[in-house]
């Protein structure tokens, strides 16, 4: 799976989850950029990537996320570790 | 000593001028020794619980930063959080706990011994607690916390670090300053930066103007009804929770103003503390805009581990996070009931809105936007004043009575005249004058930078502003008053 494939599924989770049509992600994003998504919906995010890509996060991954593309890069760790 | 009397201006005066004329080594011995004067001018010897608390955390910080094995760092951090939350505890939270043990153990033992009681509970300790205890140790604790995450190196010079937990502006009610954005600030060398200087001072009289003119005289007149909590209710009891909400802004943002200004003269920032709470749409949007430094601690260090560890139980995670996170943040507030419901009401609110998103996304939809935000605005203003009756209240049965009499809109109490009766005429209009008052300059403010505005303009006209609201604290400002609310917390 590339980078932007990752991106992209990211995306359609963002969207889906905070019920935002106009959501668009980019690698820079960072949560003070989407409207919706704060500290309530964060870990709605993270639960339905989690379900999405059969992956786990450990609390101290989760606590280190800086932005959209960070988080992708451990999507793609955690795929190539499984 | 007072943020607001004639001996702090002259103590910050005093440290203004030798702070620049000092060369950058000597520059934060001058700040340590400042703060920890500061301090001690009110009880000298209780300068041993924050010094305490300062050296556990710098100790704690470099040995789990040096040690190599993982189950001794994080040995080392249990051991730091347990000294530093239970020197909190002691000073804090010690008579609240015996007594509600102590009633627990009464309960149980007239159930099932038919009220024969043999076990008395203790007199209270009477501890007096140390000033601004919850946030240096809310400071040292988050210090520890991100040392030991591995996203901070700990500082190794003690003098910098016992600085950063006692800087003297923001030592008593903060803002809780992170050590990535404050300890970078003091290895700096600070010059004179006449725009930094400039501003704070501008900050310090808005600061002054709010505490001295707008607080105190809304809590005249607001003490008049929390008094007799069984005299109003209804539209009275509701327009004096709205007005006690103004003025716990303007007192506590007016405290903030004078911190950040203080530092701002000494050529540090600190983390600004609202964002004009009073437009928030929504509980959950007021909580991102009030007491920023603290709800953001409690977000990062209570609500995020825990709904983390807890997110296979989906949304139903959040609601716990948010129900314990917010029980905590109201005893934060102080040892007792009220202010544990005080927490939970916010707690519940903010899950509602969390499970409610959706649907009234839908509703909102309908609506035009200026209807939905005024909406918003009043739901939130008339919940979060409510809340407030169990923060200023006496204690928790008149909180729960003026609470009942909240929604009671018949009788002699609730109606309007009640409301001049004890305000009369002109006190309605002067509340109404000084509230609007401080939403109109925040307002503008915030969309017109006012400084900046003032700045541009004419140099007669600039300072007759500036002489203005100087002269109005003098003439009208109440120096005999009160410290700021949130000092005692």
């Amino acid at each position: 799976m590339t980078d932007a494939d990752v991106l992209k599924q990211v995306n359609e989770i963002f969207i889906d989850v905070l019920d935002n049509e106009s959501i668009v992600l980019k690698r820079e994003t960072v949560a003070k950029d989407v409207e919706e998504w704060d500290s309530l919906t964060h870990i709605q995010l993270i639960v339905t990537v989690e379900k999405h890509f059969k992956i786990k996060f450990t609390a101290a991954e989760i606590l280190k996320f800086r932005d959209v593309g960070h988080f992708c890069d451990e999507i793609i760790r955690k795929l190539g570790a499984s | 000593m007072k943020l607001f009397s004639l001996e702090y201006g002259l103590f910050l005066l005093s440290v203004f001028y030798i702070f620049y004329l000092l060369p950058h080594r000597h520059q934060w011995k001058l700040l340590l020794a400042a703060s920890l004067g500061f301090y001690m001018i009110t009880v000298p010897l209780y300068v041993v619980v924050p010094f305490t608390i300062c050296m556990v955390s710098y100790v704690a910080g470099l040995l789990i930063e040096n040690t190599g094995r993982n189950e001794w760092k994080k040995a080392i951090f249990i051991m730091s959080l347990m000294v530093n939350i239970g020197i909190l505890i002691f000073f804090k939270y010690v008579d609240f706990l015996t007594k509600s043990f102590f009633m627990a153990l009464g309960a149980l033992q007239s159930h099932f011994f038919q009220g024969s009681a043999f076990i008395a509970a203790p007199s209270p300790f009477n501890i007096l607690v140390p000033l601004g205890i919850s946030y240096i140790t809310f400071q040292g604790i988050g210090y520890t916390i991100e040392i030991y995450r591995g996203n901070h190196r700990a500082e190794k010079n003690m003098g910098l670090f016992f600085t950063y937990l006692m800087f003297f502006p923001k030592i008593y009610s903060g803002p809780i300053e992170r050590a990535h954005h404050f300890l970078p600030q003091l290895h700096e060398r600070k010059t004179l930066d006449y725009e930094l200087v400039s501003d704070g001072l501008k900050l310090i009289v808005w600061g002054l103007f709010k505490k001295l003119i707008i607080a105190e005289r809304l809590s005249k007149v607001i003490d008049i009804v929390f008094q007799n909590p069984d005299h109003y209710a209804g539209i009275p009891l509701i327009f004096a929770s709205v007005i006690f909400l103004v003025q716990l802004y303007a007192d506590f943002s007016g405290y903030t103003d004078i911190a950040i200004g203080s530092a701002n003269v000494l050529g540090f920032k600190l983390t600004a503390n609202f964002n004009f709470p009073l437009i928030a749409r929504s509980t959950t949007e007021l909580w991102r805009r009030w007491h920023i430094s603290l709800s953001t601690w409690f977000f990062e260090y209570v609500y995020n581990p825990i709904a983390i560890a807890k997110r296979e139980w989906n949304q139903w995670a959040v609601i716990y996070a948010s129900l314990v996170t917010f029980l905590i943040l109201g005893l934060w507030h102080g040892a007792s009931w009220k202010f544990v419901v005080f927490g939970l009401l916010q707690g519940v609110v903010l899950s509602a809105e969390f499970l409610t998103k959706k649907f009234r996304k839908i509703i909102s939809s309908k609506l035009p936007e200026v209807v939905n935000n005024c909406i918003g605005v009043m739901f939130t203003v008339l919940f979060f004043s409510f809340s407030l009756l169990f923060f200023k209240a006496g204690n928790f049965s008149d909180a729960a009575m003026m609470a009942r009499h909240y929604f009671i809109f018949t009788g002699d109490e609730s109606r309007i005249y009640s409301l001049f009766q004890a305000f009369k005429l002109s006190g309605v209009l002067k509340l109404t004058f000084l509230a609007g008052l401080l939403l109109a300059v925040e307002y503008l403010d915030r969309n017109f930078d006012l400084k900046k505005v003032i700045s541009r303009q004419a140099v007669v006209l600039r300072w007759l502003i500036y002489y203005m609201v100087i002269f109005a604290i003098l003439t009208f400002g109440k120096f005999q008053q009160e410290q700021f609310i949130y000092f005692k917390f």
